[in-house]
């Protein structure tokens, strides 16, 4: 039977024709394939017809992901964050500075959504460091530390969050501190990611009994891999490598990789992390140093 | 273990499972392969797979070709569940690598066929319930939407814009980064 009907690429027969419209298959498959599709590609198939002017909008696992483009407006965020109708699988947008306070908008509405991989990255002036790039510094650890004191705080709880990459410093108790608010409202946090923000001097010590102190049950419980980038390796973040090593016991790594110009030598560094407490007994630790070329 | 050879004949026969198509073509398939379907995998749970699983909505063209699928896939499960307590040894990276690839290239492979074709393979995956087939299957229908203007879209799938001219300028200006 098959053979006697060939199907030709070139001349489809007119009813063939109708039944290969993505919008021909089961509602649940167009979403799908509309979920693959990157977020500017998504919300654009919203012309092609009126079948799939909603599509997109409750296309399940959608990546609402800007990426790294820079001048993307904060309103196409809020716009698609208004009409998306599932939980948001993952979400990742680059503030600029003018925009950064979005986040404080942003981080309790997607939280109210069921974020799953949130990454906001704050741009900043690298080299060299500007007064400006201090105070987004600034600004981002306000984000965080008025997230988690507003009096929304149950309602504003990660209970969906798994993997989280955070732009900060362990310069001052209050970013240390906002870093553990954050924690602790992600109970199911599997991978964490940190990448040092390289503008402050470390102004006080936070030591691991304050660390300690901060510990509540539940705290890390589900964290498999750590990794901090441009880590100054100074006594803070130290102190930080250590507290998570002797409090999380699912963690297989913890990748470290330390800025070029850390005054310490590498040797130095390996020496005191193998000494820390692993509560974790496949935890992992790799160690390396950043190299310019 | 008593007489190994016609134990193991009866366990590898009773391991068979036979699949019949909306043609009424039989397939015998191992319960290996025959399990990367959700929907085979409880039937053989609840015990009625006897007589044969009779798949109305296949016909035996695409049945074939989602049991090659099938097949290559339930090698590349059984491997990786062998080699996984090695994991740290190179000499098994290099050959789950290897066999990555070729699996890629299968996979590269099964997906050239005409559209009829792989649309009948996203239902045949949908309703088996094959995750790998159906995701892998979507992607491809995916991209040939990736990077493409509604026009493009309409005219690669014969699609009849009904929009309004009013609502398509609306959806435009709405979303108009969408465009740029």
């Amino acid at each position: 039977m098959e053979a006697s009907s060939p199907r030709r690429k070139s001349l489809p027969a007119e009813a063939e024709e109708s039944e290969t419209r993505p919008e021909s298959l089961p509602s649940e498959i167009h979403e799908r394939i509309v979920s693959l599709l990157p977020i500017r590609d998504a919300v654009r198939t919203s012309a092609v017809a009126r079948a799939w002017r909603r599509i997109w909008e409750s296309a399940p696992g959608l990546a609402l992901d800007w990426g790294f483009e820079h001048g993307a407006d904060p309103a196409y965020a809020d716009a698609v964050l208004a009409r998306y109708t599932r939980p948001v699988c993952s979400f990742f947008f680059c503030l600029s500075e003018a925009s950064s306070q979005r986040a404080d908008d942003w981080v309790p509405l997607l939280a109210g959504k069921g974020v799953q991989i949130l990454r906001l990255h704050f741009s900043r002036g690298r080299y060299p460091v500007s007064k400006n790039s201090t105070s987004i510094c600034q600004r981002e650890r306000a984000v965080l530390w008025r997230d988690s004191r507003a009096p929304l705080r149950t309602s504003c709880s990660f209970e969906n969050l798994k993997s989280l990459s955070l732009n900060t410093d362990f310069c001052f108790l209050s970013t240390i501190l906002s870093t553990l608010y954050l924690l602790k409202n992600a109970p199911n946090l599997e991978e964490l990611s940190i990448e040092i923000m390289y503008d402050n001097d470390q102004h006080e010590e936070v030591g691991l009994d304050l660390l300690s102190a901060q510990w509540t049950d539940g705290l890390l419980a589900k964290l498999k891999s750590v990794s901090m980038d441009m880590a100054t390796c100074e006594s803070n973040e130290m102190h930080f490598i250590e507290f998570v090593l002797s409090k999380a016991r699912r963690l297989e790594e913890f990748r470290i990789c330390a800025v070029e110009d850390c005054t310490r030598s590498n040797e130095e560094l390996l020496v005191e992390i193998i000494k820390y407490r692993r509560a974790s007994p496949q935890a992992k630790v790799f160690f390396k140093r950043m190299v310019f070329v | 273990m008593a007489s190994a050879g016609s134990g193991d004949e009866k366990a590898a026969a009773a391991a068979m499972i036979t699949l019949i198509s909306s043609d009424n073509e039989k397939f015998e398939v191992t319960e290996a392969t025959a399990t990367l379907s959700q929907t085979i995998r409880h039937m053989i749970e609840d015990g009625c797979t006897d007589g044969g699983v009779p798949l109305p909505n296949v016909t035996s063209k695409i049945l074939a070709r989602v049991i090659e699928y099938c097949k290559k896939h339930a090698t590349a499960a059984a491997g990786e569940e062998g080699s996984s307590s090695s994991f740290s040894d190179a000499a098994f990276l290099e050959v789950d690598r290897a066999f990555l690839e070729e699996l890629e290239e299968f996979d590269d492979a099964f997906l050239e066929v005409d559209r009829a074709t792989l649309f009948d393979l996203i239902l045949a995956a949908n309703y088996l319930d094959i995750k790998g087939l159906l995701n892998l299957t979507c992607q491809k229908v995916a991209d040939s939407v990736k990077g493409k203007t509604p026009e493009q879209i309409r005219e690669m799938y014969n699609i009849v814009n009904d929009l309004t001219p009013e609502e398509e300028a609306e959806i435009r200006r709405e979303t108009q980064w969408a465009f740029e």
